[in-house]
């Protein structure tokens, strides 16, 4: 190599060596656990306009829509999670029934049946649940 | 060295190393696969591929960039550094799965461009933890590419030394996009001490071994001339030189290479016009100055890339008295014959 080329060389390593680990440093210490896990679920009662979950990343209502309710949704920050189909769970039985996908920020509004007992959320990849809650 | 292009140079070490790299590569991924099974058997094939190729892609790539400062600091790995475009390749072949299988999985399911959903479908470009990682993986990916497609002596020879040297150089670029996708994605997602203290540690390895050959190289161009006189620089006495082979020393902050082969010693520029190897680290074999890296080849006597090739290197001018060896310190241009010292 050059001279020049060896400087270079050496100046990029200097400048990673320092940067890098500054980086690094950082990104670890902001990992945050799993936004929400099944210890720290709020119970609440299904009653239309009450608020069924608010944390900083998921604010769910369950709203009275003519004879149904609705699952009112908002995703106010991009989900750690790649994939997230959401199910409403059946007092008959416990069954799922699906409602929809969650993929990005927004609103989103789903119909539930009268017999709705719980919301879940899951990971599809990760194969977990995001949110399982009882209503 | 070849005078025609062709699409790989095939010899007979570049056979065994490629098959070293394959069986390396079908190892690693049986490895991952059997590994996944046991530990989390209900990992989707999508997330089994997208992992095991991430995960060959970065230790490849740390492969890659530990090869040249171990090859300056012994000799065996040389050989290394002469298969290191095919593992490039490799490196790239197994990023573009990743990136591939993760795109088609993430973003072509819906009506959105899947390009064009990489970039809008996170915006927290002001955020750290919620950076949009995968835009990092993407630019490394590109840069990746551009770097495999030029591999070739082709392009080196079209592109020009200087630019496809920057050109390639944009690995330490793409090595901290790299670097940086992976702790703002996958260890934000699951965060397990073993995989980020290897990253760190590999990254330590790398940055440590090319920061010490760096500094070992500035002590070489730093030696002071031993004495000069009337543009004559005392370099070494002969019996320093090892026969067919050469010492290097530094003339005005630039390397020359004083070569002893048969009862002579010529001096010529220690960089050589191919990838910037160093001659004076070679052998003189069939008569002529073999560059360690990739085989070019340079007569000691003028510089000159034996007939067809055309390649040339400056020459200096040398003199004996008694033992000891002078060089004079202004470079002849390039391929100009100058007598060699007889012995």
């Amino acid at each position: 190599m050059t001279s020049n080329l060896r400087k270079a060389h050496k100046l990029i390593w200097i400048i990673l060596f320092l940067t890098i680990p500054v980086a690094m440093v950082f990104a670890v210490l902001e990992i945050k656990k799993p936004a929400i896990n099944d210890g720290n679920l709020v119970l609440t009662e299904a009653l239309s306009g009450q608020m069924v979950l608010d944390n900083e990343i998921f604010s769910m209502s369950v709203q009275k829509a003519g004879e149904t309710n609705r699952l009112h949704v908002i995703v106010k920050r991009p989900m750690k999670n790649p994939s997230a189909v959401i199910y409403g769970v059946s007092s008959e039985d416990k069954k799922e029934y699906f409602l929809g996908v969650i993929d990005k920020k927004g609103m989103y509004n789903f119909e539930l049946r009268d017999s709705t007992r719980g919301i879940r959320m899951y990971d599809a990849i990760k194969e977990q649940d995001i949110i399982n809650i009882e209503l | 060295m070849g005078l025609n292009y062709e699409l790989v140079l095939w010899n007979k070490h570049k056979k065994r190393y490629d098959k070293w790299i394959a069986l390396a590569v079908l190892s690693y991924l049986l490895t991952f696969v059997a590994i996944t099974f046991i530990t989390n058997p209900e990992t989707s094939i999508e997330t089994l591929i997208i992992r095991a190729f991430g995960t060959l892609a970065l230790a490849l790539l740390h492969v890659i960039l530990v090869i040249g400062p171990l090859a300056r600091l012994n000799k065996r790995f040389l050989p290394l550094l002469y298969n290191r475009r095919h593992l490039g390749v490799s490196m790239f072949l197994a990023a573009l799965i990743h990136g591939g299988f993760s795109m088609f999985q993430f973003h072509a399911l819906g009506d959105v461009n899947p390009i064009y959903s990489i970039f809008t479908s996170n915006l927290e470009y002001n955020s750290l933890v919620d950076f949009p990682f995968q835009i990092l993986g993407f630019f490394a990916l590109i840069i990746f590419f551009l770097m495999a497609a030029t591999s070739h002596d082709f392009w080196l020879k079209n592109l020009s030394p200087k630019t496809w040297k920057r050109l390639h150089m944009m690995v330490y670029f793409a090595y901290t996009l790299v670097v940086l996708h992976v702790f703002l994605g996958a260890f934000q997602q699951q965060p397990a001490v073993g995989s980020i203290g290897m990253l760190g540690l590999g990254f330590m390895l790398i940055a440590t071994l090319h920061l010490y050959t760096g500094f070992k190289e500035r002590k070489v161009d730093r030696q002071k001339p031993k004495e000069i006189k009337d543009g004559w620089e005392f370099v070494c006495e002969i019996d320093e030189i090892p026969e067919d082979r050469a010492k290097i020393f530094t003339l005005k902050k630039e390397r020359i290479a004083v070569f002893k082969y048969e009862n002579k010693l010529s001096a010529i520029a220690n960089v050589c016009k191919h990838q910037g190897g160093p001659l004076g680290e070679g052998k003189v074999i069939d008569g002529c100055v073999t560059c360690p890296w990739h085989g070019y080849q340079y007569l000691p006597h003028n510089g000159q890339s034996p007939p067809p090739f055309t390649e040339k290197v400056a020459t200096y001018r040398l003199k004996k008295v008694g033992s000891k060896i002078y060089v004079y310190q202004e470079a002849f241009p390039e391929g100009t014959a100058v007598e060699p010292v007889t012995l």
